[in-house]
């Protein structure tokens, strides 16, 4: 006869064995889609402009670093704390040992917007300075792009109804 | 009694030693200070003198604001542009960069930044220095590297692999991708018009192209992303117009027109490239295609570059590049699986061997039926083990997704790409021979022992352009 304790030992350590498993297929940190190199806005340099400006303001816990503007582009870089962790840009911002330890984790954003006929050419780069973590400094997969890409447009649309 | 338990616990640890799962994580960055406050203790709306200080420079023949606008592009695919100063004839910006670096055990890959700046000045109207500068994270000034007083500093960034990082690969790499941003936009092209593609059925023979499944996409998505986020990308819009026409020519070819194909020119030379096993060119099951420069360089004429995309489109269109764990992971999970289930089995067989000697109901029989002290110890270890170790294994295993995960392709599948992809080529109307000549002047021909390039016997109206090697209309530049 099995005894009980065999059984229930098992299966804790199946249950484990497989949890962890499945977290290696959490599809939750795969991209979904496509990431472009750049994105093609219609819209010109200077609405994208106000728009990422606001946005940056709207940050807590940041400082403009580079506000660049020439005739045919734009740069613009800041450095922000992150305050969602929920969202899985990057695994360490989901590592409880991380979060525990090791805040504020910090991000430095780099945008170029350049005037390409009539409409401009969006570069996004996101990247993570956590103070430790396990896989160090990393851009992000795509997801804060896409995000950025859709506030920007909200923006500029709100400002247009206005 | 008590070594049967001692015994399955050196098995568990040894097995948990062996498999390196004891996550650690990165050391600090040196410029970490900074980070943490937002920058708010640092002014960069100075000039950072660099004087003697550089530790790589060059000279282009280029006017200085077309090496500034080339400097920005790679500077904006670093890790950030943290200051930007322009004056009439000297440029400056700082820019955060970086590279994978391993320590310690070799499966914790941490990255490793530093920050450099930047400096061009034009000495005339079409020539113009560009110097680079490591900035100390002491006092964020440009700083040569075999200063007395850095001697600590670099005793620390020796240790940590960080020295050869600073003088060598991160500045040359700059300098190499500046340079490509600028010579591949400005070289003067010719093009040959291609052929009127023939109304050839589908060259599969059995007419089912497999497309990576979703699970597959996911994984190619991420690798390209994280591809493009490791080397600099080269925007370069003609020579991009003729890869996007090459590719649209060989999918009319494959007959798989609606398969969504990007082709992205990466900065990457022998010399300069992060990995030294990297190849030319690669693809990722969803459809991304890269080429280093290396590769576009070397190519003289739209064929030899219709060869190579010719080549990585064959893998896509087989599925060629499909993603697994790498070998070292997978060691690791089943080593911990095999140690796990060696521990319970032994665990299992210790406790079938004690059969209680009690009539079941009595208390002696609960006693002797309960966890005794030893077993609830490993089965607690064994637990907290477990709950500590999978989680983090998951989370390396799941951020470290890139190339390393994609099984290498075997030689059966490099043979089949090269004979479909010149199938493509002769389809789509462009010289099948083109690209041997490449690979010959590579020096790349020796995996292709196997495969025989189709005869001269093939269709002859196809082989006019057979000696277009020696033809100048037929160079890009």
């Amino acid at each position: 006869m099995i005894k009980i304790r065999v059984i229930t030992t098992t299966i804790a350590i199946i249950y484990l064995l497989l949890s962890g498993c499945s977290v290696y297929t959490n599809e939750n940190n795969i991209l979904r889609r496509k990431l472009p190199q750049s994105f093609v806005l219609n819209y010109p340099v200077n609405s994208i402009y106000c728009a990422i400006i606001e946005e940056v303001k709207s940050l807590s816990d940041r400082k403009l670093l580079v506000e660049n503007k020439n005739t045919n582009y734009l740069i613009i870089s800041w450095i922000s704390t992150i305050k969602n962790r929920n969202e899985k840009f990057h695994s360490s911002l989901s590592d409880p040992n991380i979060i525990k330890n090791h805040t504020p984790l910090s991000a430095i954003t780099t945008i170029m917007v350049e005037e390409i006929n009539e409409e401009s050419l969006v570069s996004i780069r996101q990247v993570y300075l956590p103070k430790k973590s396990i896989d160090g400094i990393s851009h992000s997969r795509g997801d804060y792009e896409y995000y950025l890409i859709k506030k920007i447009v909200s923006r500029i649309e709100n400002r247009i109804a206005k | 009694m008590i070594k049967k338990p001692i015994v399955i616990l050196i098995i568990f640890t040894y097995f948990w030693g062996l498999t390196g799962c004891v996550t650690n994580y990165g050391p600090s960055s040196q410029y970490q200070k900074y980070y943490d406050n937002c920058m708010n203790n640092i002014q960069f709306n100075q000039y950072i003198n660099i004087d003697n200080k550089n530790i790589a420079n060059e000279k282009f023949d280029y006017s200085i604001n077309k090496v500034w606008n080339s400097c920005l592009k790679v500077a904006l695919q670093q890790y950030g542009i943290v200051s930007i100063i322009e004056k009439k004839s000297t440029k400056q910006l700082v820019f955060i960069g970086g590279k994978l670096q391993h320590f310690e055990k070799p499966i914790q890959s941490k990255r490793m930044e530093e920050w450099f700046v930047v400096n061009l000045t034009a000495k005339t109207e079409n020539t113009t220095l560009l110097n680079i500068a490591w900035l100390s994270p002491q006092n964020l000034q440009a700083t040569k590297l075999n200063e007395k007083k850095e001697k600590d500093e670099l005793k620390k960034l020796k240790k940590m692999g960080a020295e050869y990082l600073l003088q060598v690969i991160i500045p040359k790499s700059f300098i190499y991708s500046v340079e490509q941003d600028i010579k591949l936009k400005d070289r003067f092209e010719k093009f040959k018009t291609n052929k009127k593609i023939k109304n050839t059925p589908n060259c599969r023979k059995d007419n089912i192209i497999q497309k990576a499944d979703n699970k597959f996409f996911d994984y190619g998505n991420l690798s390209s992303a994280q591809t493009r986020r490791e080397y600099t990308v080269i925007d370069s819009p003609k020579i991009q117009f003729h890869l996007d026409s090459i590719i649209k020519s060989l999918l009319a070819a494959s007959g798989k027109t609606d398969f969504d194909v990007n082709v992205y020119i990466i900065a990457s030379n022998k010399q300069n490239s992060f990995a030294s096993n990297k190849q030319n060119s690669f693809a990722y099951p969803n459809g991304d295609i890269f080429v280093c420069t290396e590769l576009i360089n070397e190519a003289k004429s739209l064929d030899e570059l219709a060869g190579i995309l010719a080549h990585e489109l064959s893998h896509i269109l087989n599925n060629d590049y499909s993603p697994r764990r790498s070998i070292k992971r997978n060691i690791v999970l089943y080593s911990l699986i095999a140690g796990t289930a060696i521990m319970v089995g032994v665990l299992a067989k210790n406790l079938s061997d004690s059969k209680p000697d009690s009539e079941p109901g009595t208390s002696e029989y609960m006693d002797e039926t309960l966890l005794s002290t030893e077993e609830v110890l490993i089965a607690g270890l064994t637990f907290g083990a477990a709950y500590v170790i999978l989680p983090k294994l998951s989370i390396a295993a799941v951020t470290n997704i890139g190339y390393e995960a994609y099984s290498s392709l075997s030689q059966k599948q490099e043979t089949r790409a090269d004979i479909e992809g010149t199938e493509y080529l002769w389809r789509a109307g462009f010289n099948k021979k083109g690209w041997l000549n490449l690979l010959k002047r590579m020096d790349l021909l020796k995996r292709m022992d196997k495969f025989k390039p189709y005869e001269e016997d093939e269709d002859d109206e196809d082989d006019e352009d057979d000696d277009d090697e020696d033809d100048e209309e037929d160079y890009l530049w």
